[in-house]
């Protein structure tokens, strides 16, 4: 069935992509541009031209919601709020980014970094 | 005065040291904490999405335990006192949502329909604006007795004190209150780019070297600046920054302390007995250098 992904990222987040005008302010704020393999600016576009790979894509996944880029966005889009969307249109299918029990550096981290990652890797 | 306190996961885990300063530095200035008695898990991470509400059913429940608490103990005022940056967040979050959004409010009193109804009059507030705005910034600097001039701290302020514009603390892109508080207790303060920024937050948990060369470019720059001392008031931010110091240790050359920032002011005001006793002896090596 052919979904309109800026449709649905709409009813999750309320946000509208169309506002961008691809400034790239967002990107150059992100703290983990370098690691993303689409920057914010281009996961906004791509929601926009309904773009679907940017769901699978791992640059959701490093978007840490340190909501700079809501903040520094000149349209005012929370771009925050749309790639959390993205994450959501996964976790909602209970495609969940870590296994909890496989974390790494389980024993040392506090419990508030464990918890953030349950409420944003999985569903 | 009384005042109502949430103390959250890690201030009762691996911050402990954080919580034992704060409430010792308010003592001294006639503030009584009274931990709630009943609290859960604030909810961790204001909810972004807008389709449903289920991310404010946590902080408003505790909100509604505060409530309740306030009326029985008389507490004499509405605020709610947290030291996390992130329940600070989460539940000044929430109340906002709750207060603005019809549907939301509605919604919530439906879900926790056995809970008592919740009235939307308490103000969550950090410990960093009982320092600013109840004692006052002056009036810490009347009871200072030790002037921490030998160090040069880093601030850190991390992502949610400061953002959203309207639930921070402060101006967003330049806050000052950290600097305020930490040149009134004698100590120099570096300005550096990376004081508003994130540290990598939760992705500790997927990709932890990402965050550690995150780590890194932050403790660089402090460094080049003077730095000696990291101080923040996030829990997460101390992990990250004290772990990603200790992993990059070579490439750095070496490791900047992260402190809490009621630490400092405990031992600026002569009570070593709110400060852990590691940390003491840290802190005083750097002063006597």
């Amino acid at each position: 069935m052919y979904r309109d992904l800026a449709e649905e990222v709409r009813s999750i987040s309320k946000e509208n992509a169309e506002l961008c005008i691809l400034c790239g302010r967002c990107s150059a704020i992100c703290p983990f541009a370098d690691k993303m393999d689409f920057k914010p600016h281009q996961m906004v576009h791509m929601v926009r031209i309904g773009d679907w790979s940017v769901v699978d894509s791992n640059a959701i996944w490093y978007c840490v919601s340190c909501l700079y880029c809501t903040h520094r966005c000149p349209r005012d889009i929370n771009v925050a709020a749309i790639i959390e969307a993205l994450r959501l249109i996964n976790l909602r299918k209970r495609k969940d980014a870590v296994e909890l029990r496989g974390i790494k550096e389980l024993k040392i981290l506090p419990t508030i970094a464990l918890v953030g990652a349950s409420r944003k890797y999985t569903g | 005065m009384k005042i109502l306190y949430y103390p959250g996961c890690t201030v009762k885990t691996t911050a402990k040291a954080y919580e034992k300063a704060a409430i010792g530095v308010l003592r001294e200035f006639n503030i009584e904490v009274i931990e709630l008695s009943n609290w859960t898990c604030c909810g961790v991470y204001p909810g972004l999405s807008k389709d449903n509400y289920y991310h404010l059913v946590a902080p408003i429940r505790n909100l509604v335990y505060a409530q309740e608490e306030m009326r029985e103990k008389n507490i004499g005022n509405t605020y709610l006192l947290t030291l996390c940056s992130m329940c600070f967040n989460t539940l000044k979050s929430a109340d906002r949502e709750y207060r603005q959004n019809n549907e939301a409010r509605e919604r919530v009193f439906y879900f926790m329909d056995t809970e008592p109804y919740y009235e939307a009059r308490i103000r969550v507030v950090h410990f960093m604006e009982v320092i600013r705005d109840i004692i006052g910034i002056k009036n810490l600097r009347r009871r200072v007795i030790r002037m921490l001039s030998g160090l040069n701290v880093a601030p850190f302020y991390g992502c949610y004190l400061l953002r959203p514009e309207g639930i921070g603390i402060d101006n967003p892109e330049n806050p000052t209150v950290m600097e305020d508080i930490m040149r009134s207790i004698g100590a120099g303060v570096i300005d550096y780019p990376y004081k508003t920024q994130c540290c990598g937050g939760y992705l500790v948990t997927k990709d932890p070297d990402a965050v550690w060369d995150r780590v890194y470019t932050i403790a660089r720059a402090a460094m080049d600046r003077g730095a000696n001392i990291f101080v923040t008031t996030c829990p997460l931010c101390a992990f990250n920054l004290e772990e990603g110091q200790k992993r990059r240790k070579d490439r750095l050359g070496g490791i900047l302390p992260v402190f809490f920032e009621p630490e400092l002011i405990a031992f600026a005001l002569g009570k070593e007995e709110y400060v852990e006793e590691e940390r003491l002896e840290t802190l005083n090596n750097l002063l006597k250098k």
